[in-house]
């Protein structure tokens, strides 16, 4: 063994010599070297991603997401009490509760304000992994998502508390199967993809995957970039409207956040939804093409805190509400989104973790760990249903009970109760544009310790002598550093 | 009339019941928590897995005692409706 293991080493040793020796002699054009500069400037992923598109002539599909981090979650602070308020006494339970369209004549009530968002079975999962999300939310209390596909019966029959997407496929959208939910979500946009089209060819299309989908063999599957049946804001009122009346269960509207937010809450409004999940530029998906990952959408963030405004300016706060998703991966991070203004968050990629777990270490080191998850991955039938469902279970409870520190902290009894007062920023914009309170100065000094933090003389020397008011900055701080 | 007395009845049943529910649920969330916070003391590993579960299982009696008073509210509301002068009476 001893003596393997010398040689080993003696052949890593002058391997190494030799690699090291021509990256120190080559000419740098010819030296393999040369790509830690190139990786540097352009980025390693968007690197792999020139070669991957130079070698395949088609759109990347990347995996989980964009690695953007748009939203600044980090600058917001929540804001722990002692004597003002008193913490909440630790044997006061938290209240984690949520109900879902409480308009609805069948409101959607769940245990924690997690939910497990919306991965589809075959267009993204394996039958296993979509059963292991299921009995996980069952055992928490929450409820799991169809994604855009046809209604899966071993799930539906796992999941006691299910929402189905009215989508863009067309799969679930007879009655037969939209009125076994408990909840309907029309599909328009999501996070990753915008509203774009997408298609998955038939060689990735299994038998079990057909049946759900009711596609004939050599058939690709379709998410249209509109919804069927769907070609204008009265079309889809009328949809609404005829999904409420027909099923009972919250109808909910789901959509990528957008600049044009608010034009489009309001027509959810008219058409009287009883949800809407705004899916952020962060959020995830099985593949989708890089571009409309990184350069597409609005943050979760912004998204959340501008829909809750516009919502409460509407008087539907308590009426219609509101989700947020895409890149809500720690519970710190989905608790703010709930102080913004969120009244429950979907998780997708941190459940997807969540669930694999210890289990990792079956595809590590040579396959990647969605090997075991995704509806093509070559390891799905690896994966162990009700270790996995456990593991996801004790992570969302793990979750919710960090969220009941940080409420016990705030001296709140309900997750529900946290709001935008109990949190501060650190950052001048962020508190501009949000209403939260900026850290750097007390509450008393809040307007004028943001209007001095705009700096107008820098661009307008005339108006020195006077400060600017709210109303007129111009220029904000983040453009000039100090 | 008799027919409308029969549903008043049903419905002040119900709510009634209901508000037992919840009670119960809130008593129980609160056993089940103080379990959870005992069982968390113990090293072993299925202990803490019960405690998990216990955990849960509070969190879920809590979310029975939102749905009760959900359930009382729609009740209150539909027995306000039968009040004489609400509109709906059968003569």
């Amino acid at each position: 063994m001893k003596f393997i293991e010398n040689l080993i080493r003696s052949i890593a040793n002058e391997t190494a010599d030799k690699a090291i020796s021509r990256m120190v002699n080559d000419q740098y054009t010819e030296n393999l070297s040369a790509t830690i500069p190139v990786g540097q400037k352009i980025g390693m992923a968007n690197l792999m991603e020139i070669l991957m598109r130079s070698a395949h002539g088609t759109p990347v599909p990347r995996p989980l997401g964009s690695p953007i981090h748009f939203s600044p979650w980090e600058k917001l602070l929540f804001n722990p009490v002692h004597l003002f308020r008193m913490p909440t006494p630790e044997k006061v339970a938290i209240d984690t509760s949520v109900t879902i369209g409480p308009r609805a004549r069948k409101p959607l009530t769940i245990s924690i304000p997690i939910m497990i968002a919306a991965m589809s079975f075959g267009g993204a999962l394996s039958k296993n992994a979509k059963l292991a999300l299921a009995k996980a939310a069952t055992a928490a209390g929450t409820a799991t998502n169809s994604g855009e596909a046809g209604l899966l019966r071993e799930e539906r029959e796992a999941a006691s508390l299910f929402i189905g997407q009215y989508n863009r496929g067309g799969w679930m959208n007879t009655p037969d199967k939209y009125m076994q939910l408990d909840a309907v979500e029309i599909q328009l946009g999501q996070g990753a993809q915008g509203s774009a089209s997408q298609r998955t060819t038939p060689k990735n299309i299994g038998e079990d995957y057909r049946e759900v989908y009711g596609l004939k063999e050599g058939e690709p599957s379709v998410i249209h970039s509109r919804l069927p049946g769907v070609d204008s804001p009265e079309e889809f009122i009328g949809l609404v409207g005829r999904l409420r009346e027909e099923t009972g269960v919250p109808v909910g509207l789901k959509i990528a956040a957008t600049h044009h937010l608010e034009k489009e809450l309001q027509i959810a409004l008219d058409a009287g939804v009883d949800f809407i999940t705004l899916d952020g530029a962060e959020g995830g998906t099985h593949g989708g093409a890089p571009t409309l990952q990184d350069d597409v959408g609005l943050p979760t963030l912004f998204a959340v805190a501008r829909a809750s405004r516009y919502l409460a300016r509407k008087g539907a706060v308590g009426q219609v509400s509101l989700i947020a998703t895409g890149g809500l991966v720690t519970p710190g991070c989905m608790l703010k989104a709930m102080a913004l203004g969120a009244d429950a968050v979907y998780i997708g990629t941190a459940a997807m973790m969540a669930l694999i777990g210890d289990q990792i270490v079956e595809t590590a080191p040579f396959e990647a760990a969605t090997s075991l998850v995704v509806y093509t991955g070559k390891m799905t039938s690896e994966l162990d249903v009700d270790r996995s469902a456990r593991n996801l279970a004790r992570y969302l409870g793990a979750c919710v009970t960090e969220m009941e520190q940080v409420a016990q902290s705030l001296g709140r009894t309900a997750l529900s109760d946290i709001s935008k007062s109990d949190l501060c920023t650190l950052d001048a914009d962020i508190a501009r544009t949000t209403g939260l309170q900026w850290g750097w100065a007390s509450p008393d000094m809040q307007d004028e310790a943001l209007e001095w933090r705009t700096f107008p003389a820098a661009v307008s020397p005339e108006r020195q002598p006077g400060r600017p008011t709210r109303e007129t900055e111009e220029v904000s701080v983040s453009a000039y550093s100090i | 009339m008799a027919e409308w007395n029969d549903m008043k009845q049903t419905i002040e049943y119900l709510s009634s019941e209901i508000a037992r529910i919840e009670t119960m649920a809130g008593t129980l969330s609160s056993v089940e928590h103080e379990h959870y916070r005992k069982l968390t003391g113990f090293e072993k590993q299925e202990l803490v897995d019960i405690a998990v579960e216990e955990q849960s299982a509070a969190r879920q009696l809590g979310t029975i005692k939102q749905m009760c008073l959900n359930m009382s509210r729609r009740l209150d509301g539909m027995l306000q409706s039968m009040e004489p002068g609400a509109g709906h009476e059968v003569h």
